[in-house]
């Protein structure tokens, strides 16, 4: 059985498209590498903003409490491990 | 009462199959060559998925033998057998579609052999229809459904803190930025190809990549526990948990940062690869592993103040007069 790349993806049928599938999960990255230019690291600044504002806003909304304390009434319907 | 039933054993003993078969070759290429290949080296992700599978099987079962099942019997029969048809479905099209004898990293896109399917990954795939059959019968049998969660919860909970969230965003970090949508390496030579290629790290770092992947939703997922107040870990324990999944995580994106695998991507000894370089996403990712590490150990040691310290504390920010 031929399974080569090129019998197998110049062929029509159902198999030729999965080949073809696989063969696009193997196109590399799309962005980030490193030739300098604004819009290589566009979407890394994007993607840094995103998780950097995320943060921000976890320790404005949780932020406020002290070490230890919990964040609102105890709990009611934890049991021990042994329970 | 019995909680396991006859189908959750098969997804059991299937899940032993599929470990075993893990170990042989999958694919034997043809022709001058010929030779055979390990599942492992061979189509990896497909293995992490049947190995994942397994696992959860197998954990599955132990759980619900110890009355310790985290979700309802039906719940834990459809999630075995959704991740078991995951393992499946990969499976059969990884036997339809193999990698066309190029079955270790670095021989590049082009067709190297023709390959025959070996014992083991049709042992595999019994293993896997064994595993998402089991599960899903299991799921809609009466012993499933008359079964409750009865899930392990630490007996002190502290909900949500800033510092479990920042571990959740740096351990999402750590696989977005090396494994998703960037470049994480520049290659020149690769393959005896002129110029420079890019490749991203889920396909040219694939055990690294499901690793991490794996670390990351453990690390999410016991943050979520924690602010809903389900964590199966004390306080102190969660955190150091934690940490300790980030820093393996992390340890692993070193390793590929300072030792990367393209040591044979010319494809043949006499084809060198050229400069290998790792792009900023690599050492983000790395950043955010070593965030999550940093945010686990701090949630950790806030949490260590002694039980009588923590109630005083308690009493008086609850107190009327305070």
């Amino acid at each position: 059985m031929d399974h080569s790349l090129e019998r197998v993806t110049a062929g029509r049928g159902w198999t030729a498209a999965l080949a073809r599938g696989g063969g696009l999960c193997a196109v590399p990255g799309v962005g980030g590498s490193a030739d300098g230019t604004t819009a290589e690291f566009l979407p890394i600044a994007i993607v840094l903003a995103a998780f950097t504002g995320v943060a921000v806003w976890m320790f404005r909304r949780w932020g406020g409490q002290a070490a230890g304390e919990p964040a609102t009434a105890p709990i009611g319907d934890a049991r021990p491990a042994n329970a | 009462m019995k909680r396991v039933s006859v189908a959750l054993w098969i997804a059991a003993a299937g899940a032993v199959v599929q470990i075993i078969a893990l170990t042989g070759n999958f694919y034997e290429t043809t022709g001058r060559n010929a030779e055979p290949k390990s599942a492992w080296f061979g189509i990896p992700h497909a293995s992490d998925l049947i190995l994942a599978s397994a696992l959860v099987a197998l954990v599955a079962a132990g759980l619900s033998v110890a009355n310790r099942q985290p979700v309802r019997g039906r719940t834990l029969g459809l999630i075995v057998g959704a991740v078991g048809l995951l393992a499946t479905l990969q499976l059969v099209y990884r036997m339809i579609v193999p990698p066309f004898g190029c079955l270790r990293f670095g021989c590049g896109l082009t067709p190297k052999a023709d390959v025959n399917l070996l014992m083991a990954i049709w042992a595999a795939l019994a293993g896997c229809v064994a595993v998402t059959l089991g599960g899903f019968l299991h799921a809609f049998s009466a012993t499933a459904q008359r079964t409750p969660a009865r899930p392990r919860l630490a007996a002190r909970q502290t909900g949500m803190t800033p510092w479990l969230g920042l571990a959740a965003v740096g351990a999402t970090a750590m696989f977005v930025f090396p494994f998703t949508l960037f470049s994480l390496y520049t290659v020149a030579g690769f393959y005896g190809q002129r110029g420079e290629t890019t490749w991203g790290g889920w396909l040219s770092i694939p055990h690294t990549s499901s690793l991490v992947l794996a670390l990351t939703l453990a690390v999410v997922g016991l943050v979520i526990a924690a602010g809903r107040r389900r964590s199966p870990l004390g306080t102190g324990a969660l955190g150091a948990t934690i940490a300790l999944l980030a820093l393996v995580a992390a340890a692993r994106l070193l390793y590929r940062i300072l030792d990367d695998p393209f040591a044979t991507a010319g494809g043949a000894e006499n084809v060198p690869v050229g400069t290998v370089t790792v792009e900023l996403v690599g050492y983000l990712g790395l950043a955010g592993g070593l965030l999550a590490v940093a945010a686990g150990i701090v949630h950790a040691a806030q949490h260590r103040q002694p039980e009588t310290e923590r109630s005083a504390a308690g009493e008086a920010a609850t107190s009327p007069t305070s």
